[in-house]
């Protein structure tokens, strides 16, 4: 089942908050990030960690970072980190473990754990996390996080960003897979509101109309994108 | 009276068409059947009532004129124990026979009664209420019910209780049904 879904689905969660305030890491602090999370970028040895732990999720979580990479154009690294309390999972627009790519997605191994708890599709949980964060990374790579986050301002419409195009990816994989649970991205999301990520009613809003444009409208990936920024920005 | 407990029953439905998509807790069936007891032995407090379904407040308030008191239950006296003695899951919700011994003069054949009461799980409302004087022999089940000719909302909880949700819904398969029903759109 899990190999099965992971190979569909995207999830989002990022509940925590960061010093930055928001699940995807500013420039300025991912120095912080770094220092803290992972002593002298000892990737293996430190706090962040190439293993989740369940050896089975991480061959179709690959198969679905791909997915993710091909749909949105974009090539961050991807790892996990112990987050300790703090179930989170994390985006940077810097490459703190290949020095390669679009930045880099992190997801915690608490969050992953609490996740994978779920009674049921733990798994399409746990890609919607994913695609969120895979969200926050194409704002990076089109340059939009300006807009979603100028100087100043929360980081909610960077997260209803995020979540938009995590209800996008469920609406093509659906698309393309009509039994693709893609319902539950908005689902878990919802569980997630609070803070400046919005309440669990706007976040699953947001991935509602993002699934939209990809399951009814049939947007591509750029429109889509336009579309989620636009949305944000209404925010 | 009358017009208060169709006050209380308007609350009532109010209650239960907020209960959509979460399951409410079945609330302690002890505690609920001294709660409404008090109340029969009373005729109130009002907000007792609402611990039953429509159906139920609809037959007590014929059953009592709309006053919510019973005389007979009323001479038992004040609760002094309850005991379960029988107890079983039906897909509305969980039946239960308590014993109750009250420290006043019991029912017309004396000594302690045995009540049935029955949840409905989707909004925690007693669905099905009784009660019987005890009979010597065998202690009452739920199997062979209710046999007292003093009955109040007396519905067959085995033939005439309406079936719900399936009972063998996998995890995945409710996941989905309740995430649909907050997200149609998604389900199409």
């Amino acid at each position: 089942m899990l190999g099965g879904l992971l190979t569909f689905l995207p999830v989002d969660l990022c509940r925590g908050q960061g010093a930055s305030g928001g699940c995807w890491i500013p420039e300025q602090d991912t120095d912080d990030f770094i220092s803290s999370h992972n002593s002298g970028l000892d990737i293996l040895g430190g706090k962040i960690t190439a293993k989740s732990g369940f050896d089975h999720l991480e061959v179709a979580l690959n198969q679905t970072l791909s997915k993710l990479s091909a749909m949105f154009g974009v090539l961050p690294s991807f790892s996990f980190y112990d987050e300790a309390s703090d179930p989170n999972a994390k985006a940077m627009k810097r490459d703190i473990i290949a020095n390669q790519s679009d930045g880099t997605v992190l997801l915690g191994t608490t969050l992953l754990q609490d996740l994978m708890k779920l009674p049921a599709f733990a798994d399409a949980a746990i890609v919607a996390v994913c695609a969120h964060e895979y969200g926050h990374i194409l704002s990076y790579a089109n340059n939009t996080i300006a807009q979603l986050r100028p100087k100043g301002a929360t980081v909610y419409r960077a997260e209803q960003f995020a979540d938009f195009m995590s209800g996008y990816y469920a609406g093509v994989r659906k698309t393309d897979v009509p039994d693709f649970p893609a319902v539950m991205f908005a689902d878990s999301t919802k569980r997630y509101g609070g803070g400046e990520h919005g309440t669990g009613e706007q976040r699953a809003e947001a991935v509602v109309e993002g699934f939209k444009r990809g399951y009814i409208a049939k947007d591509k990936p750029v429109a889509a994108a336009q579309r989620a920024l636009d949305f944000a920005l209404s925010r | 009276m009358r017009s208060r407990l169709a006050n209380i029953l308007l609350a009532a439905l109010a209650a239960i068409s907020v209960v959509t998509t979460a399951e409410a807790q079945v609330p302690d069936p002890q505690e609920t059947l001294e709660t409404i007891i008090g109340a029969f032995q009373k005729g109130g407090p009002p907000v007792a009532y609402q611990t039953l379904s429509p159906l139920v407040f609809n037959l007590v308030a014929s059953q009592t004129s709309g006053s919510g008191y019973y005389p007979q239950i009323a001479a038992a006296g004040p609760i002094s124990s309850t005991e379960i003695l029988d107890s079983k899951a039906f897909p509305l919700g969980p039946m239960y026979v308590i014993r109750v011994t009250h420290a006043g003069s019991a029912f017309a054949s004396g000594g302690p009664v045995d009540w049935f009461i029955g949840f409905n799980q989707a909004t925690g409302k007693i669905e099905y209420l009784t009660f019987q004087t005890v009979a010597a022999g065998s202690a009452p089940t739920i199997e062979k019910g209710a046999t007292a000719s003093q009955t109040i909302g007396g519905i067959d909880p085995v033939k005439k209780l309406p079936k719900p949700a399936p009972t063998d819904e996998t995890p995945q398969e409710k996941a989905l049904r309740l995430a649909c029903a907050n997200f149609p759109v998604m389900c199409k």
